[in-house]
């Protein structure tokens, strides 16, 4: 099972497992694959300031991480979204947590796919 | 049910439609706003799923374009949104958003929004179904009731409102249940008639053509008023339902317009106003149509215009207009308004009427008339010279079998005479002659009937019962009348000559002296006593009268 018991809604995560199906899989492939592509784009949108990007990015990631069971990392996600716009200076400290976050889920998804 | 769900993140497609194909729904997806109004145009879906921030077209584009395309029927929007944006969710419904779901997805609650707008997407579409129901039966009412007007119109417009007739007609609807006819008659004067029906608008026009056509019908065949107004009332006797009738006013004007007669059947006081006092002629027969009539209970007043008049008539809906305390106009405001000016314009009555009225809606048809008299010639001077004479002229009548079970020819007969100027203080005379030999032809001559039976009260209906048998079972018959008029200094002589194909009956007692059935039809004693010669012959098959009338 999953390491950091935080990181994935379990039984969220085994409803979705009999709802997919064969499909299940891939759900995990997409949402890996698509959510470590926006991790970088977040990181090029924070690096030149482009807050608006910023929010975009993380309003998409905070309600897929909410759908497949990753509620800390939708929450953190959440908080960029809220501090792109009310608060520039404290994106970048949320964002190393975001990155800490996204590996443990990764890691737990591989580990219960 | 067909679903398009809308989101630009592939997880989340997957997740939604992956529970929607699980209850049973088809589903297809998009993954922004452009793509989702493409397959909306190109698909049919009957509910939409909506992410609100995605690139190219957000959901609030999308939402107005897809409810722009499906105007005709309800496509429930449901938006996929996080709740915590108060904002937001206004935005949603401002662009046309029916629901909110929000994430992560709960598959109870999801279930149950798209059950709900299912139950409103049914409703909306019997609401629709009715509707289009309701468009095409009100354009079928509307096309029947344009080609009614149009038919009803037509009719009316044939109306010879003469210039001497003054009159106004203020309908509550299209359709008018008050008719005012007039017409020039065949002895130089006019024929007026106003009538008001039952109720108001299309149910109480329709009398009013029957009633236009036979006024102008027998007008021009030389039907005098009161014959007019016992066919009329006899027709709407048939025509109209129970509870249905013709308030009505009969008016002959002569030529001169100094010599009038009135028939009022249920209308408020015909009103004649002279310099100084103002003549009522009340309602003295039923409203048409009530119940059948004869000419002996139509009492037509007369009356003769010695000095200038002002006649007028009108509906019930001239008086009983009522304002906001529920006041009517009234009999006394009319008159008032006449009596003060007898020349005063109906414009002004009408005026002066909704000045009373003020506010408030007129709720019957309203119709006046009035005539100026006597008429005025060019000159200005009053007219009493006589405009037509009579000539000379004969009329030859063959009546069948068919016909002579069926009809009774007098009425048609006299009518045909009078209209030949002569006077009609004769009218009477002329219908009992025609009446009396017809009937003594056809009762005693064909039928052979006794009139003795006529003694005792059982013996009438036996009579009346066996000739009923008779002339049902009457095999072949012939009746001919011949009329001629010679003219002489004064007036005229009717030679009147009727044969008929019957045994004859034994007239010898019309040259002994009268007494109680010893001849048969009693009736003939009368004609002889109306006419100049009487003479029967052919064993009282054939009849020859001689009726002399003069001009007044």
């Amino acid at each position: 099972m999953c390491g950091i018991m935080t990181s994935l809604n379990l039984e969220l995560f085994e409803e979705l497992r009999i709802l997919l199906n064969d499909n299940f899989s891939y759900l995990i492939d997409t949402y890996i694959s698509d959510t470590t592509k926006r991790v970088e784009q977040l990181n090029a949108a924070i690096e030149i300031e482009n807050w608006d990007e910023v929010r975009t990015i993380a309003h998409v990631m905070k309600s897929s991480s909410a759908n497949i069971g990753a509620l800390e990392l939708s929450d953190i996600s959440q908080q960029i979204e809220h501090d792109s716009v009310y608060n520039t200076r404290g994106v970048k400290i949320i964002y190393a947590r975001l990155r800490a976050e996204l590996s443990a889920v990764i890691v737990c998804l591989n580990k219960n796919r | 049910m067909n679903i398009l769900i809308v989101d630009d993140d592939s997880t989340n497609l997957l997740i939604l439609s992956s529970i929607l194909k699980a209850e049973g729904y088809t589903v297809e997806t998009a993954s922004n706003g452009s793509e989702a109004v493409d397959k909306f145009t190109s698909g049919y879906f009957e509910l939409v799923l909506m992410d609100v921030m995605m690139p190219v077209m957000d959901g609030y584009q999308a939402t107005l374009k897809i409810k722009e395309l499906s105007l005709d029927r309800f496509v429930p929007i449901i938006f996929l949104t996080a709740i915590t944006d108060e904002y937001q969710l206004a935005k949603c419904v401002e662009s046309g958003g029916d629901d909110f779901l929000t994430k992560p997805y709960n598959k109870v609650i999801l279930r149950s929004k798209i059950n709900a707008m299912a139950r409103i997407q049914a409703l909306y579409d019997v609401v629709q179904t009715q509707k289009s129901k309701l468009i095409s039966l009100n354009q079928q009412i509307e096309d029947d009731l344009d080609l009614a007007k149009h038919v009803y119109d037509s009719i009316l417009s044939t109306t010879k409102i003469d210039p001497v007739i003054d009159s106004k007609i203020i309908p509550v609807a299209g359709f008018n249940g008050d008719v005012i006819l007039s017409v020039k008659n065949s002895y130089g004067g006019y024929h007026l008639m106003l009538g008001d029906f039952t109720g108001h608008g299309l149910a109480a026009s329709f009398g009013t053509i029957p009633v236009a056509d036979l006024f102008y019908r027998l007008t021009e065949t030389g039907f005098k008023i009161a014959d007019i107004a016992v066919e009329i009332n006899n027709k709407l006797n048939i025509l109209l339902p129970t509870g249905y009738f013709c308030a009505a006013c009969f008016i002959s004007l002569d030529e001169n317009g100094q010599k009038i007669e009135i028939l009022n059947a249920g209308i408020p006081d015909v009103l004649l106003f002279q310099e100084n006092n103002v003549l009522e002629y009340p309602s003295v027969h039923l409203p048409l149509g009530v119940v059948k009539t004869s000419l002996s209970k139509l009492k037509f007043v007369q009356c003769k215009i010695t000095s200038p008049s002002r006649l007028v008539v009108y509906s019930d809906g001239v008086i009983e207009a009522k304002n906001k305390e529920g006041i009517m106009f009234g009999e006394d405001a009319l008159k008032s308004l006449f009596s003060n000016n007898i020349q005063v314009e109906l414009d002004d009555v009408v005026k002066e009427i909704d000045i009373h009225r003020e506010t408030c809606s007129q709720d019957d048809d309203l119709t006046i008339a009035s005539v100026k008299l006597p008429f005025l010639t060019k000159d200005k001077s009053l007219v009493y010279s006589r405009s037509e004479v009579s000539y000379e002229w004969k009329l030859e009548l063959e009546f069948d079998r068919d016909f002579i079970r069926k009809q009774q020819p007098a009425m048609n007969i006299t009518s045909a005479i009078m209209s030949q100027n002569i006077p009609d203080s004769h009218r009477d005379k002329i219908f009992t002659i025609i009446t009396e030999l017809y009937n003594n032809s056809l009762e005693h001559g064909i039928l052979g009937l006794d009139s003795a039976l006529k003694s005792s009260p059982e013996g009438f209906s036996e009579y009346y019962t066996m000739r009923e048998m008779l002339l049902s079972q009457l095999d072949d018959a012939k009746i001919n009348i011949s009329i001629s008029n010679k003219l002489h200094d004064s007036g005229g002589i009717l030679i009147i000559e009727q044969k008929d194909s019957g045994n004859g009956f034994d007239y010898t007692g019309l040259y002994s002296q009268p007494s109680n059935n010893i001849y048969s039809g009693r009736g003939i004693i009368l004609v002889r006593s109306l006419c100049k010669t009487l003479t029967y012959s052919e064993k009282g098959t054939r009849v020859i009268a001689e009726y002399v009338w003069n001009y007044d």
